[in-house]
């Protein structure tokens, strides 16, 4: 499928459920959340970045406090298309998890051939590589608040119990299991409105 | 003229641990003291336990000023400038200063005072690294174990001691200085992970003992004891048991009613007269109106940086190159402190350090400082190691992953879930000696976002052979200890770990010489009579070992002394 003859709807519906894009265009969505499934795939270990709407976090925090980030976005899906086509033919977002493991890794390795508009900048791969994956451990693991973690997926992963109003010195020995009968999230805080003291 | 035509007696600039102990101290002495923070003042309610917004905490309300003003960075005179880079993050604006702080409250050591002597008599003068600045304290620690043992009683810090009056105390530090008070407050819980440590110290040799800690191990001074949530370091406390500047000197200061606090004020420069001494500052209000301030005595009490770009900012045609510089010191003799950790993996081990506060956890200082025979190292100093407590998915996630694991993809993503509560470090804080070209300017070329486009803080700092030689040997000892632990596979954190580091010292040296130093022995400017800079600026050395209670014993020393020379009616 090429870009040109997706229809948007068909992409926004591909955005998490009921949210629609504050900074992204539906195509860096897509893109952003291809290259974000690839760093943190969904596997038998459980969901992975897709699923944890890690791309809805990063377009939250763009539209917000890392508004200095847009123009790397915006940038960087083009390069990272332009350097896609000039090697497999389609967009970054077209092509199979062969072909993005391979460019995602060439993005790491800052080993990607130099693409036309990047000649300033032979940087730009790794950057923008380091840059994604920063936002996707940040909307794996960050309060759901802040628009990723979908279900808590991220921390349920992990097995962690979010931000619990404390523990007992026997939950602090090793190998000690802590369990508890929800988790918590900084919504739960400040604890006397919820009528909750640790 | 403030709108009222009053005129303080003091104006502190800065209410964080130095400003605040100042103004306990001056205030309890009759002192009238304005004191300006460019922050707000907050309370527990407002603090999340929001890994996201608290610990990337540029990214909350924590640090809007110090976010618009950051620091550039060169490795030397003929490098490019970039931005700086930040190793235990940046720092705060408000009342309490940096209540993030992870309040690890250690004393300082009686050798950390003379390095230079004690260095010249064990080794000789030629142990002293080519370019290195290494002088010795001109106040020892017999001058600041009082204010020590004030500071420690009001603010409540828990530990166990290792020396009280010269009778060591099993379990505490043994190489610690004598003491004439114990602690407040028995130490924090021991976790696992610290008794898993401590056993294989013990084995090499080693005295490890409990991080003397800033946080209440039990209810005290009205507020409640910690919970071990695990959001200490890079977070305010939630329900006001770590022990911060903001609910300890600052309430006795208002208790006197000496104390008027003015926030959200962000001073500018201090004024200086015809006869070259300070009349004031000037600070931008709440509302953004540029004010005067009248005083008969200024201390500066911000950050290091702030502080130095103060004094550079305050120009007059008395002081053309900045206030107190005439002998170009100002910036001069800086040391941010790197923080080299060596990972491991405790396989198939539940460590649970996502519970508890990062200043639960069991240190050892047996290679700190000269406490071990330097000869034949090739190298001067040491580091104090240990392991902590805390740990949340955001950092473990982001943290340095094993040479043969995959930073993305499912390698990445089944060592994280295998493997994030099975991992620890031995983190070091090393030593950084002072070297003649590792200092702070004013950058020529950027300005400042808070609207008035001042000039940044220039950083020009490098490493040296000697501090790589520290890291070098540390890291050694940590991969012996790991592997007493039951550690199979290591890896080293980076090696330059940030160019500012929240122990960012010196810059503003304490010294008798005044063509060597900015601030006499009681942090009086050498050049301007009643003018005084308090924080970790005036430090002479940069020891491995958490700088805010000996920030807090040399504020309370000097105001001490500054409040019974007011008292004799010295007419300032």
């Amino acid at each position: 499928m090429s870009i040109g003859s997706t229809p948007a709807a068909d992409l926004v519906s591909q955005a998490p459920a009921g949210q629609s894009l504050r900074f992204f265009t539906p195509h860096e969505a897509r893109t952003v959340e291809a290259v974000m499934g690839r760093i943190m795939p969904d596997d038998e270990l459980g969901p992975g970045a897709v699923e944890a709407g890690t791309v809805s976090y990063a377009d939250h925090t763009l539209a917000g406090v890392e508004q200095g980030n847009q123009t790397r976005y915006r940038a960087g899906v083009k390069l990272l298309d332009a350097a896609c086509r000039a090697r497999f033919g389609h967009a970054f977002a077209d092509c199979g998890h062969v072909e993005q493991d391979a460019m995602v890794s060439d993005m790491a390795a800052g080993s990607v051939p130099p693409v036309t508009g990047a000649a300033e900048d032979l940087d730009w791969a790794v950057a923008f590589f380091e840059l994604l994956r920063e936002h996707t451990l940040e909307g794996m693991f960050s309060d759901p608040v802040h628009g990723g973690n979908r279900d808590l997926a991220g921390w349920k992963l992990l097995g962690y119990l979010g931000p619990q109003p404390g523990y007992s010195h026997e939950e602090q020995q090793l190998d000690a299991v802590v369990v508890r009968d929800r988790i918590f999230t900084a919504a739960d805080y400040p604890l006397e409105q919820a009528g909750e003291r640790p | 003229m403030t709108e009222s035509g009053e005129r303080a007696d003091v104006c502190i600039v800065g209410l964080g641990p130095a400003g605040a102990t100042a103004a306990y101290a001056l205030t309890a002495a009759g002192m009238r003291v304005v004191a300006l923070d460019a922050g707000p003042r907050r309370n527990k309610d407002e603090y999340r336990l929001d890994e996201l917004s608290d610990s990337v905490f540029e990214r909350a309300s924590l640090g809007p000023k110090f976010n618009a003003e950051l620091q550039t960075w060169r490795r030397s005179p003929t490098s490019p400038t970039q931005p700086a880079t930040y190793s235990l993050g940046k720092m705060n604006n408000g009342v309490g200063g940096t209540v993030v702080y992870s309040a690890w409250l250690r004393r300082y050591a009686p050798g950390d005072f003379r390095v230079r002597t004690d260095t010249i008599a064990r080794y000789g003068e030629e142990a002293l690294p080519t370019g290195s600045a290494v002088v010795d304290w001109p106040i020892g620690y017999d001058d600041l174990e009082p204010y020590y043992t004030q500071v420690e009683q009001i603010t409540g810090v828990a530990g166990i001691p290792g020396n009280i009056r010269g009778e060591p105390v099993a379990g505490g530090n043994p190489f610690e200085g004598y003491r004439s008070e114990g602690y407040p407050l028995p130490p924090l819980r021991s976790a696992g992970l610290s008794e898993l440590f401590g056993d294989a110290a013990r084995g090499a040799g080693y005295h490890p003992y409990p991080v003397p800690a800033g946080i209440n191990s039990v209810p005290f001074d009205g507020r409640p004891a910690c919970t071990y949530c695990g959001f200490n370091a890079f977070f305010g406390c939630h329900i006001d048991a770590k022990s911060t500047v903001d609910l300890t000197f600052v309430p006795r200061a208002e208790r006197t009613g000496n104390l008027e606090i003015r926030t959200n004020s962000r001073v500018i420069r201090v004024t200086t007269g015809d006869d070259g001494h300070a009349t004031g500052v000037d600070y931008q209000d709440v509302n953004g109106n540029i004010r005067h301030l009248e005083a008969s005595i200024v201390i500066l009490a911000a950050y290091t940086f702030e502080n130095v770009r103060l004094l550079l900012l305050s120009t007059s045609d008395r002081f053309p190159g900045g206030l107190a510089n005439a002998h170009g010191q100002v910036g001069k003799y800086f040391t941010p402190k790197q923080l080299p950790r060596v990972l491991g993996i405790l396989p198939g081990r539940a460590l649970n350090r996502f519970t508890g506060p990062s200043a639960q956890g069991t240190i050892m200082d047996d290679l700190l400082g000269d406490n071990f025979d330097h000869t034949g190292l090739g190298f001067v100093r040491g580091a104090s190691m240990g392991v902590i407590q805390q740990s949340q998915p955001i950092a473990a996630a982001k943290d340095t992953t094993p040479p043969d694991v995959a930073r993305w993809g499912r390698g990445f993503k089944e060592h994280l879930v295998r493997n994030w509560n099975s991992t620890f470090a031995i983190e070091a804080q090393p030593e950084n000696l002072m070297y003649e070209d590792n200092f702070l300017d004013l950058d020529p070329v950027v300005r400042d976002r808070s609207g008035l486009g001042l000039p940044v803080i220039r950083i020009t700092f490098q490493q040296y052979a000697n501090e790589l030689a520290i890291i070098d040997f540390v890291r050694q000892r940590s991969v012996e200890l790991m592997r007493a632990m039951g550690v199979e596979k290591t890896w080293p954190g980076p090696t330059l770990t940030g160019v500012g580091s929240s122990h960012d010292l010196g810059g503003l040296r304490m010294g008798t010489d005044e063509a060597r130093s900015v601030v006499d022995q009681d942090l009086r400017a050498h050049e301007v009579p009643n003018l005084y800079v308090m924080g970790g600026a005036v430090f002479p050395s940069c020891p491995g070992i958490n700088p805010t209670l000996t920030i807090q014993a040399v504020a309370l020393r000097a105001a001490e002394r500054l409040a019974q020379e007011w008292a004799r009616g010295r007419g300032l």
